[in-house]
């Protein structure tokens, strides 16, 4: 018997037990409850779409090798350096209002000094981890082959093995390489351990990053997005 | 009950991991590195003491029947706010315990010392407990994490503190010590060595 049921025993409290009044404890807890929790996240929505926001355009930034930490320097950069264009599955640049036809988003990201340079092309990446979908950001140059940068915003995997994609160390592996080998999309692999070790590192180095001992699924959901995802864009680049 | 003897019980004597064995799940899961399990930690000490308060507060008028779901539904409320708050006003941290703040919920911690405690105290001394199981919590997860960051990763707090002339020397990582197993391990040890030293003996 707990402390509790002792002390309810003890003071005889009939109260306790019955139905009714059990009922409209009941109804009151919640109500006041619902109204605590749905207040809550109401005061607070605009705030946190912000910062949800705000986060996106930190990352479409990162990917493209563009970093800042203060939100109104990211805020102040976006709308200077990005512009969404979206594109059709046949790889024409369709207007935003007609958006809505299964149009893909790209992010042009133009150079900081000369606004008529375009320094990548930012596109979603969506890849299956161990536990939870890899939800990134693929920067691109202009013939859509080589990578500028790749970024994770949300993901739920094991922080220090899963979680490492995140990393700066890890992300900063991709820059430089190529997605494509002749003109065929042949994605990036992910090497367990160093990528100099990998068996087929001499033929492919443009195309091998080193991996995260002790994440092999995570490297392997890594691996198959980036050779898959970027097929969707194949034929705007190829115009 | 004196807080100085709360704390001491609750942090030394009957330690929610090491006597009461309770936290024990994500004591395994949020340790690979310190800088979460540490984040976690005080995560859990302010919903434990919070929701002692608010349990504690209404204990005499809740039906002794449903009282189970009256703390869990105190508890999850609890957890919910924080969870927007931390993305309202932090939104770094929020993103750093990811689903961790969700799991605060089902930490047996909350829960068991709300039963315990908080609904046969009063406020202050319930608040007081939620503290101390807290941190009595929150150091058994910094023993574990210290210890896996350092020979998993070979760092502390995300800086490398081993040095590369030890990787060179032919030195490596223990892969190990990075899996979930190695932390039931350390928390045998650390269970253990505290008994030893006259500690998690429960109340005498």
């Amino acid at each position: 018997m707990s402390q509790y049921t002792k002390l309810m025993i003890e003071k005889g409290d009939m109260l306790m037990s019955n139905n009714t009044y059990t009922i409209v404890f009941t109804l009151i807890m919640c109500t006041f409850i619902s109204f605590t929790l749905a207040g809550t996240s109401q005061l607070l929505q605009e705030k946190r779409v912000l910062n949800r926001e705000i986060d996106m355009q930190k990352n479409i930034l990162n990917a493209a090798g563009k970093t800042f930490t203060h939100s109104d320097e990211i805020q102040a950069a976006y709308k200077k350096l990005v512009s969404p264009i979206f594109i059709s599955k046949k790889g024409d640049i369709v207007p935003a209002e007609n958006k809505d036809n299964g149009a893909l988003e790209i992010f042009k990201v133009t150079n900081n000094d000369d606004s008529t340079k375009i320094d990548a092309y930012v596109y979603r990446v969506l890849g299956k981890g161990l536990w939870s979908k890899l939800h990134g950001f693929l920067a691109v140059n202009s013939t859509g082959q080589q990578v500028i940068g790749l970024a994770f915003f949300d993901h739920g995997e094991t922080p220090g093995l899963g979680a490492e994609i995140e990393k700066k160390w890890f992300c900063d592996n991709f820059v430089g390489k190529k997605l494509y080998k002749d003109n065929k999309l042949v994605g990036i692999t992910v090497a367990k351990g160093k990528a100099k070790n990998h068996p087929t590192y001499k033929s492919m180095s443009n195309h091998i990053v080193d991996g995260i001992s002790g994440a092999t699924i995570t490297s392997k959901g890594v691996e198959k997005m980036l050779s898959k995802d970027p097929l969707k864009y194949h034929n705007f680049f190829n115009k | 009950m004196s807080i100085s003897k709360i704390m001491k019980k609750s942090i030394w004597t009957s330690n929610p991991i090491a006597f009461q064995v309770l936290g024990v799940c994500s004591a395994l899961a949020v340790t690979v590195q310190l800088k979460s399990g540490l984040v976690m930690g005080l995560a859990l000490t302010f919903v434990v003491s919070g929701s002692n308060v608010i349990l504690s507060i209404m204990r005499h008028y809740i039906p002794h029947r449903i009282r189970i779901i009256v703390e869990l539904a105190v508890i999850s409320s609890f957890v919910s706010v924080l969870d927007l708050f931390l993305q309202a006003y932090f939104f770094d941290i929020s993103k750093t315990l990811s689903v961790f703040v969700g799991l605060i919920i089902t930490n047996c911690i909350v829960m068991g010392r709300a039963e315990a405690f908080a609904l046969a105290n009063d406020p202050v001394p319930s608040f007081w407990d939620g503290i101390g199981n807290g941190t009595g919590y929150a150091l058994v997860l910094i023993a574990i994490a210290s210890f896996r960051e350092i020979f998993g990763s070979g760092s502390l707090f995300e800086i490398q503190i081993i040095p590369e002339s030890f990787y060179d020397m032919g030195y490596s990582n223990n892969g190990l010590v990075l899996l979930p197993p190695s932390a039931f391990i350390l928390l045998g040890l650390i269970i253990w060595s505290l008994k030893t030293l006259g500690g998690a003996q429960g109340e005498e």
